[in-house]
């Protein structure tokens, strides 16, 4: 993984501050939603192969997973990787009621990917004042197959991580940015950094 | 103009402030309402007018409020969330409609209410598309897994097969064997009486030569009975006759069986003709027997010496299966009886055994083929399988009765044909 | 007069937003840590009046820079500013010492009234 092809050292930084910033704004909605805290960690930014996204995404074993796509000034799509540890513990915080259901845990799993990978994707573009839409969240199973189908070589990647303080519950969210966002968001990066 | 479009939309619209309080419904919605509540719903709960996921609306509209994002769900996850019967509720297969549901934050006339928009989308026609190919697909499974069961036991009966046409030409090559045997055996049994006449002979020769030479010189005498006594004399007299004459038995033994075997393999022709039913089973019971020695077997036959018109083979094969079945069954002491009886319409012969039983769930799929209890590779499951299609052959019956712990009965009734309506064969049994 | 600041956080980015939303009527001496470690080895090496810290940063996170502070006699303001505002966090860095905490993006007015709080306007 490397970040110097795509991304000056500066931009970079900003990019990831803005994640971060982002990424607060996202834990402090669910943790008001939800009443308990929520841990962040610092943003990872990369541009990665095909290859190297599936086995980021695919690296945490007992793992569901959701993807969304995202459209408007800049597109991509955003995959979060839910671990099932814990899962009933937010379940509870969710006020679904126990034990959960197939459908429950289903149901659980798309809305926690919307909000989280919907408010981390709202602060990104209104701190750049860039307009996107974020579809909504379907349920997919990574399958190595899939990835070496992608249509594109390398790949801008941010991968931000939630933990919910009360259980062994965690939740990864990474972005994924075609081409002409980029240039886009590099574009509207080197405005903001002047 | 846009109040207009918004009425009109195929997807419902429902907007509720932050009390979910109801601000405006769409025509889609009102449609689908009981008509006592089309009016004065406006300011109403949302929860008041659509209690039955009340819990669910009121937690993501409360989500959509306090992050100011978009809520979705999907039919497939909860797929009733308003109690609206399906559009086609005359010609369709669902009841319920099918729905998707997203809720957007908007703000209202003043832009500091805040607002949440329901966006309810119909899907029940994809949604019963899907589960039908669902359903459609996990028949298309179970019948694979059908065929791949089939084409298993299709492979089974193909060796199965296979072995039974080893079987056949084991037992013609048995037969030639027999028949090769029968020589030696004969001049074997020729010889071996010749020889007890002859060591008679020489006994006696040596008893006179000993008994003059006592008389005669008894310094010769004691040298003969020295020399008798060196070479066992005396046991050699007493062994010869018992070994000479358990050679005759043994032999006599071995044409018995060498006879049977013969028999029973060389009618091998598949022709109708008469057949001595009493006879066979005996030397079946001898064969089978031979392999299964716990059982004591009996046979009886009423008449004595039955003979009846059939193709024997299948007969013959036909019992076989069923004695082995019925030796198997019987573990350390018990009994196999066979019981023939005939009267001027029909033949019947029952297999009587003491042994474990079948049980009454089992004892309806006997006759199925590949059935077995027994393990695996240690049965096809096709012996009373072909005995019921070899009996259905003449026009007969097969019943079997089963006492699970004390025995079995199995019963062959078979109409009695003559051998000049052999062309028309049979009348099925009870047919008049 | 002039006031000696920490100004510590990961971005460079959000350093230098930092330093340049600080009110201009002051003049300041400015030191910069890129996290944690960095703040508190310059801790060590000099003394601060004002420190604005950020929470999230590699190696010592901003809470580790406060629980390091706690026990010392004399220590700098902390103005934590910090992308991270769930109020359990807020009370937690509050209750560590921190003289305020400023939410990211940082807003320049808060800024200046919080310094203007702790009394440097």
């Amino acid at each position: 993984m490397s970040t110097e092809s795509v991304l000056t050292a500066d931009q970079r930084d900003a990019l990831q501050e803005l994640m971060n910033i982002s990424m607060g704004q996202a834990a402090n909605s669910l943790a008001h939603l939800i009443e308990t805290k929520i841990g962040i960690s610092i943003p990872k930014i990369a541009s990665v192969t095909p290859e190297q996204l599936f086995s980021m995404i695919s690296e945490q074993a007992d793992a569901y997973y959701t993807r969304q796509s995202f459209l408007g000034d800049i597109q991509g799509e955003v995959m979060s990787v839910v671990s099932q540890q814990g899962l009933c513990e937010v379940g509870a915080l969710l006020e679904y009621d126990a034990p959960l259901s197939q459908t429950d845990i289903q149901e659980i799993i798309l809305e926690l990917s919307n909000i989280l990978a919907g408010a981390c994707l709202a602060g990104l573009s209104a701190q750049l004042a860039l307009g996107t839409n974020l579809n909504m969240p379907t349920l997919f199973s990574p399958r190595k197959a899939n990835f070496e189908e992608f249509q594109w070589s390398n790949s801008l990647v941010m991968e931000v991580q939630f933990d919910i303080e009360i259980s062994s519950f965690s939740m990864r969210v990474v972005f994924c940015l075609d081409d002409a966002s980029l240039d886009r968001l590099t574009q509207t990066l080197d405005e903001l950094l002047g | 103009m846009f109040d207009q479009l918004v009425a009109k939309l195929p997807v419902g619209i429902c907007v509720v402030d932050e009390q979910y309080r109801l601000q405006y419904l769409n025509a889609f919605f009102l449609d689908r309402m009981r008509p006592d509540q089309r009016h004065n719903y406006l300011q109403q709960p949302l929860i008041s007018i659509f209690p039955e996921q009340a819990k669910f609306l009121t937690r993501r509209i409360k989500s959509v409020f306090v992050l100011q994002h978009p809520s979705f769900s999907y039919w497939e996850q909860r797929a009733h969330i308003f109690p609206f019967k399906s559009s086609r509720p005359i010609t369709g297969e669902e009841t319920q409609m099918y729905q998707n549901m997203e809720i957007v934050p908007i703000s209202g006339p003043s832009s500091e209410q805040k607002l949440a928009c329901i966006i309810l989308q119909d899907v029940t026609a994809q949604a019963s598309y899907l589960m039908a190919q669902q359903e459609l697909a996990s028949a298309l499974k179970q019948e694979h897994t059908a065929q791949r069961k089939l084409i298993k036991k299709l492979d089974s009966a193909q060796s199965q097969l296979i072995q039974a046409e080893k079987m056949a030409s084991t037992g013609q090559l048995a037969a030639g064997i027999a028949h090769e045997i029968n020589n030696p055996i004969g001049f074997v049994t020729a010889n071996l009486a010749t020889l007890k006449d002859y060591s008679e002979q020489l006994l006696n020769l040596c008893d006179a030569l000993a008994d003059k030479l006592q008389v005669t010189s008894p310094s010769l005498a004691q040298f003969s009975a020295q020399t008798m006594d060196t070479y066992h004399y005396e046991l050699l007299k007493e062994d010869i006759s018992p070994l000479v004459d358990e050679s005759c038995e043994g032999l006599n033994r071995v044409r018995d069986i060498v006879e049977n075997l013969k028999q029973f393999a060389l009618e091998e022709s598949t022709g109708w003709q008469l057949f001595n039913l009493h006879e066979t089973t005996q030397q079946l019971v001898k064969l089978v027997g031979a392999q299964y020695k716990a059982p004591v077997y009996k046979v009886s036959c009423n008449p004595p010496n039955l003979q009846i018109f059939c193709e024997p083979a299948s007969i013959k094969q036909a019992l076989t299966n069923i004695l082995i079945n019925a030796a198997q069954s019987i573990k350390c002491k018990g009994f196999v009886k066979i019981d023939i009886r005939a009267t001027a319409q029909r033949v019947s012969i029952k297999v009587i055994d003491s042994g474990v039983g079948i049980s009454a769930e089992n004892i309806k799929k006997i006759f199925d083929p590949f059935f077995t209890t027994k393990p695996e590779g240690m049965g096809q499951g096709l012996g009373l399988s072909v005995a019921y299609t070899a009996i259905e052959k003449h026009k007969g019956k097969i019943i079997a009765n089963s006492n699970p712990g004390r025995g079995t009965v199995v019963e062959i009734l078979v109409p009695v044909v003559h051998p000049e309506q052999r062309h028309e064969c049979a009348e099925p049994l009870g047919g008049s | 007069m002039t006031v000696r600041v920490l100004v510590a956080d990961d971005s460079r980015l959000s350093r230098r937003s930092v330093i340049k939303a600080l009110p201009p009527e002051l003049n300041y001496a400015i030191d910069e840590a890129a996290n944690g470690k960095e703040a508190i080895a310059l801790l060590n090496k000099a003394s601060f009046e004002l420190m604005l810290l950020d929470l999230t940063m590699p190696e010592i996170d901003g809470v580790g820079v406060l629980e390091y502070l706690a026990d010392k006699t004399e220590k700098p303001h902390v103005v934590v500013i910090s992308a991270d505002f769930q109020p359990e966090k807020q009370r937690i860095v509050m209750s560590l010492g921190a003289a305020k905490f400023i939410r990211k993006p940082l807003d320049q007015e808060e800024l200046a009234m919080t310094l203007f709080e702790l009394g440097y306007l």
